[in-house]
């Protein structure tokens, strides 16, 4: 007689909203100038799923990238022709999620357009992720600090028992 | 007596380490390829070096008559990201002397990414090896630094 043994684990969707904020150290010079954050890896806080771990993170998609200029900065989004998102950590190759090219009008936040592609998941199983928010300025600039607020919209399968 | 030799220790690690930096530190700064069509900028972010296109000698896309984007980028939705400002050269580790390994090129005007090995042949030069597969079977490069005056506020 066989005996079949069958996985109890399913799969559960959930999203999940994380903001940071960006920043970095002028002067900036026209051109691409690169902000950054830092994010702690924590995802029971993250998908408020207590006792999830990193191993039950199947799949992180984006969902969507808004930013916003800080108020305090002063600065306006004529200044700059583009503006893209990217993520570091642990052993993943650094990876682009988001892109606005060229930024029009005057209003904020902006949204990006998001890589179909890319999966977070990997970036998950690390300690620490850095993003990295490169506005393309269009002259000098020599403020001595820029921030921005990153706002992104997550779609996760997490393992389930 | 064991204090001191631990103290020792811990300061002659500790300033390997910072030897260490320093050498992996010199990839830093404005480079050019033999080809002469742009000029890359190495960075460091975190413990790694990533190399961006910070001038182009035609930025401009003749048949948009725009700057020049990613249009071959095989994630459709990333071609517009802007050629200038694009990392070609991500996540170099320093591994060994005068040499930066586990990291990627990236070829705009194929849209391929390439494994790649750097070494620093003087202060002023790097071999920049693209490969698939092994590196005996890949294509070298020639870079020289750009030496960049200081700017005036």
């Amino acid at each position: 007689m066989l005996l079949g043994l069958f996985s109890c684990t399913s799969t559960e969707q959930k999203e999940a909203t994380l903001q940071l904020k960006a920043t970095a150290q002028g002067p900036f010079f026209a051109g691409p100038n690169s902000l950054m954050a830092e994010y702690s890896i924590n995802p029971a806080d993250l998908f408020d799923s207590e006792g999830l771990k990193k191993s039950d993170i199947e799949e992180v998609k984006l969902k969507s990238v808004s930013i916003d200029l800080a108020k305090s900065d002063s600065i306006a989004l004529d200044q700059f022709t583009s503006v893209s998102l990217s993520i570091v950590g642990g052993d993943e190759p650094m990876t682009a999620l988001a892109i606005l090219n060229p930024i029009e009008g005057s209003n904020t936040p902006l949204t990006l357009t998001v890589s179909e592609e890319a999966d977070l998941a990997p970036f998950f199983q690390a300690d620490k992720v850095t993003f990295i928010l490169d506005w393309d300025f269009i002259s000098d600039d020599y403020r001595e600090e820029m921030n921005s607020q990153i706002t992104l919209n997550l779609n996760a399968a997490l393992k389930s028992n | 007596m064991m204090r001191s030799f631990l103290t020792v220790v811990l300061i002659s690690f500790t300033s390997l380490i910072m030897a260490q930096d320093g050498e992996a530190d010199r990839l830093v700064g404005v480079w050019e390829p033999s080809h002469g069509k742009a000029k890359v900028k190495i960075e460091k972010i975190n413990d790694k070096y990533y190399g961006k296109i910070v001038w182009l000698r035609e930025p401009i896309d003749p048949e948009t008559e725009k700057p020049k984007v990613d249009k071959n980028n095989p994630d459709e939705k990333m071609r517009s990201t802007p050629l200038r400002g694009y990392r070609i050269l991500k996540d170099f580790e320093y591994t060994d002397k005068d040499t930066w390994t586990e990291g990627t090129i990236y070829d705009p005007e194929n849209g391929n990414t390439y494994n790649c090995t750097i070494k620093m042949t003087d202060e002023n030069t790097l071999d920049i090896r693209g490969y698939i597969g092994i590196s005996t079977f890949g294509r070298s490069d020639v870079w020289k630094r750009l030496k960049i005056p200081s700017r005036k506020k």
